[in-house]
């Protein structure tokens, strides 16, 4: 798909300029003029708004309750909440039509475990559990009964989220929120941002592709993958950078009946059911930081790595037929593989919402709403997303999150 | 839906004796069909780099076609070729892990074209003599839908095209056609050439462990030249265009107004 023409801004100077339209841009778009209303004027600049190399296209889309860190835990619970009542909550924006439902597949989250690991997932389940999750720990009898196609031989048991865990329609909430904020007045445009002008500690104004300036109040950087170009613009530095992660469906010759929730095997490889097909995808061997446009696909990384492991945790996966492939982009924070939100101790009217390296699709409705707090009221309202806070990175003190996938 | 019952064409007069049936099947690498294909910007061909590539779906069929029959106890070897680059190394393996005996890559670089390829596969039946070829009835990257054809005419061979069933009985086969509003079935003499259609049957996925196992399989490599054949191509692409793109489509506020344009606009009612 082509990029859309690029057009210039209707004004030549905004309250709050959003660098992005994708999922992290359109939900602070959404927060921000539900709570601003008319009296703002938003401008959000999307370089490709045909979305088709986004990192929220791109996704596999999924959710889960399963983290090791309770703000984690509780920023999906947020999202679980909105993706339930998406429809409802957008009705208002779709007239004549039906709001979009987001075909959320609550097939849970099954997190494979060594038997070295036993007692860490435990204690994991247990925080999950103290924050209302619905994980539970299987030993491997009980995971071999509810899951008889599972090869549980080498492992000390599974974690598994029974409800609020699963997957659903990314493009869906991006185009529920990107169309509520228009409806309420935020203006979206095709153009890329190629300059900021800074003085005396703040944005003054952003430059845009076809040659127009817009003056900012505040501006937000929800450039997903992209996202240290447009910090370097300001002349700041985050370590956070495009990943590939390749996603494959794949038909079985075999079909594995019941549920199937979305199990994460020992190796780092997720298999989860797409219809009658599997969708699957690992961390590549060898994965660092990629060009922002190298979307190629290694199809070894099926051949060699996904398969034999799926083929061990899942013996029925043993004769596979690879339908279809993409090339998505993590936008990977290299310090702690967690997100980064709040304003620039020095630029001070520079927001961060970025480095959400896999998470940003799930985190989404409670970043843009965490993002508008700090606008609006200067402080967080609802969670409290200072963990997230741009101050670890200089200072080198990475907030661990165990559960990566 | 009639049975039309047509002669064989004229075949040699090859006896088959009491040797148990040898089954050669060519295979061709492609664009897997899954690939949204796109056109190269010289117009001359479609972007192959970094694009999956697959067996062809018509040629999978032909290899299932060809296991079923061993696996029936009528026959006792199957042979796969490809007329290729030497990736097409793959897609013999591939064949291989379904159940095929053993491969030979005849390795060429040229953009291969049905007649050169069909003189090729004719030096190859010559040296293996098998009594049945069994090809797919065309390659969905070009479409040709010649090569059975023309080695069936260079062999001097019977052909059955577009089988839907196969039937081997002694040194007959009885080949079930796909032709225009029905089927046709018609009783060949073996040795014989026969191209896979669609509904031939379901081909099998290759397991992992059979894939492991293929790697131990034979795989010879060949040239076109121990074949005497020339496969340097004839013919020239002058022109290559993706099909139009489709136009915004519009809104009909009624039934009746869906109607009107169906009728006036579309011109299909």
């Amino acid at each position: 798909m082509a990029i859309p023409p690029y057009k210039a801004p209707s004004r030549n100077a905004y309250d709050i300029v959003i660098v992005g339209g994708a999922v992290i841009g359109s939900s602070t778009a959404y927060w921000l003029s539900q709570a601003l209303g008319s009296g703002a004027s938003i401008l959000v600049v999307e370089r490709d708004s045909s979305y088709e190399f986004s990192s929220t296209a791109l996704s596999t889309s999924a959710i889960r309750q399963q983290y090791s860190n309770p703000i984690n835990v509780k920023i999906s619970q947020f999202g679980i909440e909105i993706i339930r009542g998406f429809q409802e909550r957008m009705a208002p924006f779709y007239t004549n039509e039906p709001a979009p439902d987001l075909g959320f597949k609550e097939h849970g989250y099954l997190y494979c475990c060594s038997p070295e690991g036993v007692n860490a997932a435990r204690e994991r389940v247990e925080l999950q559990r103290s924050l209302g999750a619905h994980t539970v720990f299987l030993e491997p009898g009980a995971l071999k009964e509810r899951f008889p196609w599972l090869n549980v031989d080498d492992l000390g048991g599974g974690s598994w989220g029974s409800r609020e865990e699963g997957w659903f329609d990314s493009m869906g909430l991006l185009n529920g929120f990107r169309r509520a904020a228009r409806a309420s007045g935020v203006e979206y445009i095709d153009n890329a941002v190629t300059d900021l002008d800074v003085s005396e500690g703040r944005v003054v104004s952003a430059r845009l592709s076809t040659g127009q300036t817009v003056r900012c109040g505040i501006l937000v950087n929800a450039a997903g993958p992209r996202a240290q170009q447009v910090a370097a613009m300001a002349g700041l530095s985050i370590p956070v950078a495009p990943y590939k992660r390749y996603s494959f469906v794949f038909a079985s010759a075999n079909p594995i009946p019941g549920r199937m929730p979305n199990v994460i095997d020992l190796s780092g490889t997720f298999v989860r059911p797409e219809g009658e097909l599997f969708l699957t995808g690992n961390t590549p061997q060898g994965d660092g930081p990629a060009d922002y446009d190298d979307f190629e696909i290694h199809f070894e990384e099926f051949d060699d790595y996904i398969w034999p492991a799926l083929w061990h945790r899942i013996p029925a996966f043993d004769a596979l037929k690879l339908q279809t492939s993409w090339t998505g982009h993590y936008e990977y924070n290299m310090l702690d593989h967690n997100g980064i939100v709040g304003f620039h101790p020095q630029v001070t009217n520079f927001m961060f919402a970025n480095g959400f390296s896999g998470h940003g699709l799930q985190q989404s409705p409670a970043v843009g709403r965490a993002v508008s707090e700090l606008i609006v009221h200067g402080a967080f309202q609802t969670l409290d997303l200072s963990p997230f806070s741009y101050e670890r990175i200089p200072r080198n003190e990475p907030f661990l999150e165990e559960a990566v996938i | 839906m009639s049975r039309v019952k047509t002669e064989p064409t004229s075949a040699p007069n090859f006896i088959l004796g009491k040797m148990k049936l040898k089954i050669l099947v060519p295979v061709k690498r492609v664009v897997d069909a899954n690939v949204k294909v796109r056109v190269k910007a010289d117009g001359l061909g479609v972007e192959l780099a970094n694009v999956k590539m697959a067996m062809n779906p018509f040629d999978e069929i032909a290899v299932e076609e060809a296991i079923r029959i061993k696996e029936a106890g009528k026959a006792e070897e199957i042979i796969v070729v490809s007329i290729g680059p030497l990736q097409a190394q793959e897609t013999l393996r591939t064949a291989l892990a379904m159940g095929a005996d053993r491969a030979i890559l005849v390795k060429t670089d040229e953009q291969t074209e049905p007649l050169g390829v069909a003189k090729v596969l004719k030096g190859v039946v010559e040296a293996e003599a098998p009594g049945l070829v069994i090809l797919g009835k065309q390659a969905i990257d070009d479409d040709s839908n010649q090569t059975g054809q023309m080695l069936a005419a260079l062999l001097g061979w019977a052909q059955g095209t577009f089988a839907s069933k196969i039937v081997l009985e002694g040194d007959q086969a009885k080949v079930t056609r796909e032709v225009d509003g029905g089927l046709q079935t018609v009783e060949l003499k073996m040795p014989a050439i026969v191209t896979a259609d669609l509904r031939l049957n379901q081909p099998r996925y290759a397991s992992l462990p059979n894939i492991m196992k293929a790697k131990k399989k034979p795989l010879d490599e060949k040239s076109p030249a121990d074949y005497g054949a020339d496969v340097k191509p004839r013919l020239k692409v002058i022109k290559t265009e993706e099909p139009g793109g489709r136009k915004a489509g519009v809104k009909v506020k009624s039934v009746a107004e869906l109607v009107e344009k169906l009728k006036n606009e579309a011109g299909v009612l």
